[in-house]
Formats: structure tokens, C-alpha cells, sequence
């Protein structure tokens, strides 16, 4: 009880001062005694007194409450308050360092780690020379708290083996700070079994060689532990430097070797699948790959074939033997991987079984013959291309116009499809003429005649795409099409091939019913003659549905030359309020607030002041002033 | 086999309406006595509609969204597409041994020879003229033959395209001519050979449709044969209007035996060839 009314009482008289402090012998008296109080209260006070007046008299207090063997509380009280204080307290921590026992000069410098001031950093590479260890060890930490970067050589030269913890600290501000460093000083640490985790989390900040031979030492240690963190380190170098794939791959290649440890990656809790793939494929280990096709997810399975990118893969007959091994999904991996890393001996395992059940084998099939090539694999190509399955005759496609062009097409093969006419085949024939160049006004021609309205589309898009002027009046047959998918394509492929002789044709689609004719035709006019546009816009409005209206905005929004007058006009025929705050909102975000602004004032003189919400009307105002 | 009826009475006053609401939408006439034709072709498809009346499907016609949808239905089950090859011969015959060289009087090698066969049906017109083109040398070897067929029937269009006939279509057809311009898909009937095939263009289109007549080039030539009878006087009128404006000037209008212009258009001048009478744009 005494002691609580003891402690109300002080904790009075510390925050009365607090709020209305005067420096006076008796004051700095009272606020030293409540700083070394036994009550936390009363010093926490006092504390707060110190951060609001950090004057000279306080720190000078403040410092000397540091020194205190007896009291820890007014140690620590003291401690807090200068740190709080900041950078005024700095000048003055320096001064009495070196006049101050250890445990002071440890204070003063955990005190100014605190602070987190770089203007410190040299005071701290500076105490690094201290005669003692444990202000050295305070340094070092302090450094490594506020990343002293000019510190990194001074820490180095610091490093022994025979101080294990100063070492171990060292390598922890040195991680802290951050920037790389050529390490060579800590390589014999390594043989020192406590430093090796802290050293092999620096491994992204050692510069090469030295964080190859870390890797290597770790990945030849007995250690699980180690091994599988060199693992994770190792594709942190990766990442780092993805183009030096090779490198590390030679220089780490021998020290790895497969272990169960490994397979912990595969764990749902760690997730690092792709640190396992790159295991896989630095080693090119049996063991390895076969737990990657087993194992790893997709993504890893991905990146796996990414690798292949930055650093060849020499063991492809893992690959080619793997590949009767597995079925459906895996099969299909695997048969996209012998594209990936140019497995020339396993075209005719691949020509084999391009009759495969899963689609998505023949498409890896597919793709990798595009990329392995040869005659064999142009006449399986072509076969893909008939596959019933679309994917993969996309891919046959696109594989094929990597492997032939005009001079060396089978156009024979063309005539043939041509021929028979069927659907599926026209499309993909036709997209491979065009992608090779190969293609002529005679299968366009042929194409526009099919009764396929997907293929008559598709004639007329590779039409508008290759500007092909002399269809142009062929073309306008099919703006009659009973297919509007074909009518849309045309439409636009006038607009490309840029004949001005079809505006006034184009012209009367402006007037369509369909939004997307009535875009598509004013884009393709815009793009022939856009003084013709200009002239139309009445048309243009003719019969718009609000939702077509809403749509001639987003034109309006790519910069086509609409008028904003009919769309206010049409917006008052609407007579929506909805209708109105859309094309408000849409003026001001497309930047044009002068319209906006008209729009709102017509708004208020038809509607009334009140119809649109207050946010509209304001923005409005607000915007256009 | 006969046509089943589906037992929904289409009254006078119905048919009326009816009758004007498809001339009003693509000038097909009806006069009284074809009452029993619309009734039981319309009948069937109002009972896959679940209508119970002519009454509903009308209002649907007039009112329903779909009802530009319907139309094209309605077209493709009332038109009749009575057609083969090389049918009226000796009209074929003032085509390929006069009319085409008129044309070709006012073009240089290289031009193209445009023609239509407006109401082309399945398409058997166009590809008889295709064929006929293609065995002049003359005229094949040096200009560019371009043929657009094009009928209000989306079924029709097709037909048209696929290019596939059977017996029906070649009762004026010679083996010979069959030989030649057909690929035989034995039971399956005969293909139009691709080279022929591929110098025609089909479009979906109703005569009346101004706006999308406006699209098409200007013509050399334009067949319209056995149509323009399914057409009401004013709509006559409205559909060779629209030739006149698309035929190129010294472009002939072709018409079937039964048809002429007496009553609809004064601005075409008469040309009396060897082998019949044709109008001629001045």
C-alpha cells in the first residue's frame, strides 16, 4: 500500500513537471530520480519528459544514467530516452564514448543502432577497434542494423576462425547490410560447422567464384540440412543471373548428387518444386528426372524446359527412353521436351507415335517436330494437320511454317485439300499458306467459293491482312453474305486493303442495326476516308439502341472523330437518367470536361438542378473549373 | 408422300394480313387462290412454335424480335426453287453467241465480265452460265469472268454452295455436259467441278433490299429469269429499278420467256437477237 501511494505521488510529481518543465537544479534533480525510480510508471514518465526537452542538461543526465552499475532500471530508462532523442543525442554519445567503461561504450553504440543514422557509420567502423570484444561484437551488430555499406571491408578483415561468435556476427551484419562482396576471407570459416548456415544464407551477396565453392562445399557435406538449403540457394543464384546457367551448371554438375532429402521439396509445405527442376536438370540425373515427371507440378515442369534457354542439356536419351514409359499427361511432357532441347534422335520415336490417343501428345508432338525438322517430320506435320483434335492442328500448323516456305511448299498438298474441300482441313491449309507466304489469289479465290462460312471468313480475313487489291471487288459479293461473321471480316479487310472506291459502299452499313458491324464499318471508313465520316454522322445515330450507343462511346473513347453533339442529342431522345451519368462520367474520364460541362448544365436546365446525383454534378463543376 | 396438314385454320382475314406482311418484307404475292399453299407450309411451323393460331403468329411476325429471323424462315418455305441446268435453252444460246460479245465490244483483255443471277435459287443458273463462259475460249482466255448468284433463301444459298445435285437439276443436262462439268459422287449425285465452282460467288439477298444491292459492283449482265412472276406489280417495279441502277450503261437484263417489262419499266430499249429478245440499259 505505501509503496503504491509512494509511487501515485511520484508519478504526480514527474508528469506536473513533465507539463511544465523549467530547467532548474531541483527539476533536473526531480527528473534524474524518477528516471532511476523503481516504479516502470514513474520512469516511463520520465522517459517521455526526456523525448519532449532534449536539451543539454537532459542528455547530459541521460548519459550519465547510463553509466549507473546499480540501477539497471535507470540504465535502461536512459537508454530508451536517448535513442528516442535520435540524432541531437549523437554529438553527445561520442564525446563521452571513449572517456566510458565498456558496458557504457556497448551502450552508447546499441543507442546509435537505434538511432539508425548513417552519419554514424564511420564512429562505428571506428569502434571496431575497440580493445574490447564486446563492444567490437556491439559494433558489428550496429552496423549491420543500419547497413553501413562502407563497412563491408572492415567487417571482413574482422573475420577469424578462432572467434566463432564474433565471425558469426560479423557474417550476420553482413547479410544485413546486404550488398555483394568478394568473400574470400570466409571460405575457411566454412569448416567452422556453426558458421555454415549463416554463411550459406550470405551466398546471394558472395560474388563468384567464392559462392560456387560454397556450393560446392555444401552440396559435398553430409549434412541434410545444408544440402537441401545449397539446393535453394543454388536457384537463388539462378535467379539472380539466369544467363550464367551454363556456368553454374558445369561447376556444380559433379558435387550433386541425388538423395531422398531432395524430395522434400516436392512437399506441399515448401512448395519449391522448381528448385527440384533445376536440380534436375543441372544434374541431368535419372534419378532426379524421373522424380521431376513424377512429381513436380506443372509449373515446374515448365520451367524445367525453360532451362533450356540459358544452358544445354546433354543427356536427351533420358528423355527418349522415358518416353514409352509414360502415358497421357506425362508422355505428352515428355514429348514436348525432346522439342525443347532438340532431341534429334527422337524424331522417329515421336513420327511413331503421332497416332498417340491423347490429344495433348499430339500436340507436343507437334510442336516438337517443328523444331527437330526434316522431311519425316513435314509429312507427319501434315498429317497432325488433319488431326481432329483443333489444338493440334493449330500446332501442326504453326510448327510448319517454321519448317517450309513459298519456294519449298507442297502445294500439291494444297490442291488436294482444295480438292475435297473439307472444312477443318481448308482452314488450317489456308492458315499455313498464309503464314508461309505461300499463299495466292487463286486459294483465296478457291476459299471465298466454299460452302464453310468459316472458311469464306477466313479467306476474307487473310484478304484484308495481306491487302489484297485486286479481290477487292470480289469481296463485295460477300458483304451480302447470309453470314454476318463473313460480312464483319469484310467490312474490316475493306477498311485494310484501304481502297478508297468502297467508302460509299461501306457508307451504308453506317446505319446498321448490329454494334458490331456499325464499329467495324466506322473504323474501316475512318481508316479510307475520314472526311467521309465526318460527313455521316447522322447516319450514324440512325436507330442506335442504348446499348449500341454505349458502344459508339468506346469509339468515341479510341479517338474516332464521332460527334459528341448527336451523343448528347441522343442521349436526351433516351431520356434515361442512367443514360445521362454515363456519357457525364464517360466526357470527364476521356478528358473532354468541356463537354461534360455543357452536358451537365443542359442536364439542369431540362431536369432541374436536383436530377443528377450531387457527385456527378460537382465532379463537373469542380472539374471544369 | 403426301404433306401432312397441321389442322390450324388460316382465315381469310388472316391470310390477308398475312399475305401483305411478307410482300410488304420481300414482294412475294399471294394471290387468293394460294391461301391453301400458305396455310399448310406455315401450319407445321406453327406447331414446332406452340402457337395455337395464324392470330399469334402474326402478332409474332409484327412484334417479336425474332421476327427478321422468321422472315428468313418464312422465305425458305414459301419459295418454290423449281430450277436446273441449262434450262431455256435457246436464251443460253443468245447469250453465248451474241449477247456475250456485245459486252465484251467495250472491254479491253484483262477486264472482268461481271453477271448476275438474281433469284438464283440453288444455284443452278449461275453455274450454267459458268459453264457455258468457261467452254468459250475466246472470251475465257482473255477477260476474267466474274459470276454472283444470289436468292432470298439462306437454305437455297447453300444448296448453292455445296454445289451438289441430283437427278432433278439435270434434266436438260447431256452426258456429255455432265462428263465435263460434274464429278460423280454416284449415289450421292454429281459436284460441280471446281473450276467452274470457283468462278461463281453466291450472296444472300432480297431484290427489294436497295440498301444492299447498293453493295454489289456494277453488272455486265443481269439474269432474272421465272422470279419476277412471285412479285406484286409495285414491288416489280421496285426490284428492276434496282437492276437498271446496278447494270453498267449497254448492260442487258435478261428475263424468263414468260416475262417482260410491259407495265413496269419504260428505260430499257428492247434488243432483238437471232435467238430471242433481250432488254438492254441504253
Amino acid at each position: 500500500m505505501e509503496d503504491l501511494e509512494r509511487e501515485e505521488k511520484k508519478r504526480a510529481q514527474i508528469i506536473s513537471l513533465k507539463e511544465n518543465f523549467t530547467q532548474t537544479d531541483s527539476n533536473l534533480e526531480l527528473f534524474f530520480e524518477c528516471l532511476g525510480d523503481k516504479s516502470w510508471r514513474v520512469r516511463k514518465e520520465a522517459v517521455e519528459l526526456a523525448t519532449r526537452y532534449p536539451d543539454e542538461a537532459i542528455i547530459k543526465l541521460l548519459i550519465l544514467g547510463l553509466s549507473s552499475e546499480e540501477n539497471a532500471g535507470l540504465r535502461n530508462a536512459s537508454q530508451e530516452a536517448l535513442s528516442l532523442i535520435g540524432i541531437p543525442a549523437i554529438p553527445y554519445l561520442k564525446k563521452h564514448f571513449s572517456a566510458a567503461d565498456e558496458d557504457v561504450r556497448k551502450f552508447i553504440l546499441d543507442i546509435m543502432g537505434d538511432i539508425r543514422c548513417k552519419d554514424v557509420c564511420s564512429f562505428l567502423i571506428d569502434a571496431l577497434n575497440d580493445t574490447s570484444e564486446n563492444v567490437v561484437i556491439a559494433a558489428c551488430e550496429n552496423i549491420g542494423k543500419i547497413g553501413c555499406e562502407n563497412a563491408v571491408t572492415s567487417l571482413m578483415n574482422l573475420l577469424d576462425p578462432e572467434k566463432q561468435w564474433l565471425s558469426f556476427v560479423i557474417i550476420e551484419a553482413l547479410a544485413q547490410i546486404g550488398v555483394p562482396f568478394d568473400a574470400e576471407k570466409i571460405i575457411p570459416l566454412f569448416d567452422v560447422s556453426q558458421l555454415r548456415k549463416p554463411i550459406l544464407d550470405l551466398l546471394p551477396l558472395i560474388k563468384p567464384p567464392h559462392n560456387v565453392e560454397l556450393l560446392k562445399k555444401s552440396f559435398s557435406e553430409n549434412s541434410n540440412y545444408l544440402k537441401i538449403n545449397a539446393a535453394r540457394k543454388l536457384y537463388e543464384l539462378f535467379e539472380q543471373n539466369p544467363d550464367k546457367l551454363s556456368e553454374l551448371k558445369k561447376s556444380v554438375k559433379d558435387c550433386i548428387t541425388y538423395c531422398e532429402i531432395y524430395e522434400k521439396l516436392f512437399e506441399p509445405s515448401t512448395n519449391e518444386s522448381k528448385v527440384f527442376a533445376l536440380l534436375a536438370f543441372i544434374t541431368e540425373d535419372e534419378k532426379f528426372f524421373k522424380s521431376l515427371i513424377e512429381k513436380a507440378d506443372d509449373e515446374a515442369l515448365e520451367l524445367f524446359g525453360s532451362f533450356s534457354s540459358y544452358a544445354p542439356f546433354s543427356n536427351i536419351s533420358l528423355i527418349v527412353s522415358s518416353l514409352d514409359k509414360y502415358h497421357d499427361k506425362k508422355q505428352a511432357y515428355l514429348a514436348y521436351l525432346c522439342g525443347v532441347f532438340g532431341a534429334y534422335d527422337a524424331k522417329t520415336k515421336l513420327i511413331e507415335l503421332c497416332q498417340a490417343q491423347f490429344g495433348h501428345t499430339r500436340q507436343a508432338i507437334a510442336f516438337s517436330l517443328g523444331r527437330l525438322g526434316g522431311e519425316a517430320a513435314i509429312n507427319c506435320l501434315f498429317k497432325l494437320m488433319n488431326d481432329p483434335y483443333p489444338d493440334v492442328r493449330e500446332q501442326a500448323v504453326n510448327s510448319l511454317s517454321l519448317l517450309i516456305n513459298k519456294d519449298n511448299f507442297p502445294y500439291y498438298i494444297a490442291d488436294e485439300i482444295f480438292l475435297h474441300g473439307e472444312k477443318d482441313k481448308l482452314l488450317s491449309i489456308l492458315e499455313l499458306l498464309h503464314k508461309t507466304d505461300s499463299i495466292n489469289k487463286n486459294y483465296l479465290n478457291k476459299a471465298l467459293k466454299s460452302p464453310f462460312s468459316d472458311v469464306r471468313e477466313k479467306a476474307v480475313q487473310i484478304i484484308g491482312e495481306r491487302k489484297v487489291q485486286d479481290l477487292t471487288n470480289e469481296l463485295l459479293f460477300y458483304l451480302t453474305d447470309e453470314n454476318e461473321n463473313v460480312q464483319l471480316r469484310v467490312i474490316e479487310a475493306l477498311g485494310n486493303i484501304g481502297n478508297k472506291d468502297c467508302v460509299e459502299t461501306l457508307v451504308n452499313f453506317l446505319a446498321s442495326e448490329d454494334l458490331q458491324i456499325k464499329k467495324t464499318v466506322i473504323e474501316s471508313i475512318y481508316k479510307l476516308a475520314p472526311e467521309i465520316l465526318a460527313k455521316h454522322q447522322e447516319k450514324i445515330f440512325e436507330d442506335v439502341t442504348p446499348f449500341s450507343f454505349f458502344g459508339l462511346l468506346t469509339l468515341l473513347e479510341k479517338g474516332l472523330p464521332l460527334s459528341s453533339e448527336l451523343f448528347i442529342k441522343k442521349a436526351f431522345e433516351f431520356d434515361d437518367k442512367d443514360i445521362f451519368i454515363e456519357l457525364t462520367n464517360f466526357f470527364r474520364t476521356a478528358g473532354m470536361e468541356d463537354v461534360s460541362l455543357k452536358l451537365t448544365s443542359l442536364i439542369e436546365k431540362e431536369k432541374g438542378k436536383d436530377y443528377l446525383p450531387v457527385h456527378i454534378s460537382q465532379e463537373s463543376i469542380s472539374t471544369g473549373d | 408422300m403426301w404433306e401432312m396438314t397441321s389442322g390450324i385454320k388460316l382465315s381469310d382475314e388472316e391470310f390477308r394480313t398475312l399475305r401483305d406482311l411478307i410482300k410488304d418484307k420481300c414482294g412475294i404475292f399471294f394471290d387468293d387462290s394460294s391461301k391453301y399453299i400458305l396455310e399448310k407450309r406455315l401450319g407445321t411451323r406453327l406447331k414446332e412454335l406452340k402457337f395455337q393460331s395464324f392470330r399469334e403468329y402474326i402478332f409474332f411476325l409484327k412484334y417479336d424480335k425474332k421476327k427478321e429471323e422468321e422472315f428468313v424462315f418464312i422465305y425458305d418455305t414459301i419459295t418454290t426453287n423449281e430450277t436446273y441446268f441449262f434450262r431455256e435453252d435457246y436464251q443460253l444460246k443468245a447469250f453465248t453467241d451474241e449477247i456475250i460479245y456485245e459486252v465484251v465490244k467495250n472491254k479491253n483483255k484483262g477486264d472482268v465480265i461481271r453477271i448476275w443471277s438474281a433469284g438464283c435459287s440453288t444455284g443452278e443458273e449461275p453455274y450454267t452460265i459458268a459453264m457455258l463462259l468457261y467452254s468459250k475460249k475466246d472470251i475465257f482466255d482473255n477477260y476474267k469472268v466474274s459470276i454472283f448468284g444470289s436468292d432470298i433463301s439462306q437454305r437455297c444459298i447453300k444448296i448453292a454452295r455445296e454445289a451438289v445435285y441430283y437427278q432433278n437439276s439435270f434434266r436438260s443436262t447431256t452426258e456429255e455436259q455432265k462428263r465435263k462439268f460434274f464429278d460423280d459422287l454416284g449415289t450421292a449425285g454429281a459436284k460441280v467441278k471446281a473450276p467452274i465452282r470457283e468462278l461463281v460467288s453466291f450472296g444472300n439477298l432480297n431484290l427489294l433490299d436497295k440498301n444492299k444491292i447498293g453493295f454489289l459492283p456494277t453488272m455486265d449482265i443481269i439474269f432474272c429469269r421465272n422470279v419476277l412472276i412471285y412479285f406484286d406489280g409495285a414491288s416489280r417495279k421496285a426490284v428492276v429499278e434496282n437492276f437498271y441502277e446496278k447494270l453498267e450503261r449497254g448492260g442487258f437484263l435478261l428475263l424468263g420467256h414468260a416475262e417482260s417489262l410491259i407495265n413496269i419499266s419504260t428505260s430499257f430499249t428492247i434488243r432483238h437477237f437471232k435467238n430471242d429478245m433481250v432488254y438492254q440499259k441504253p
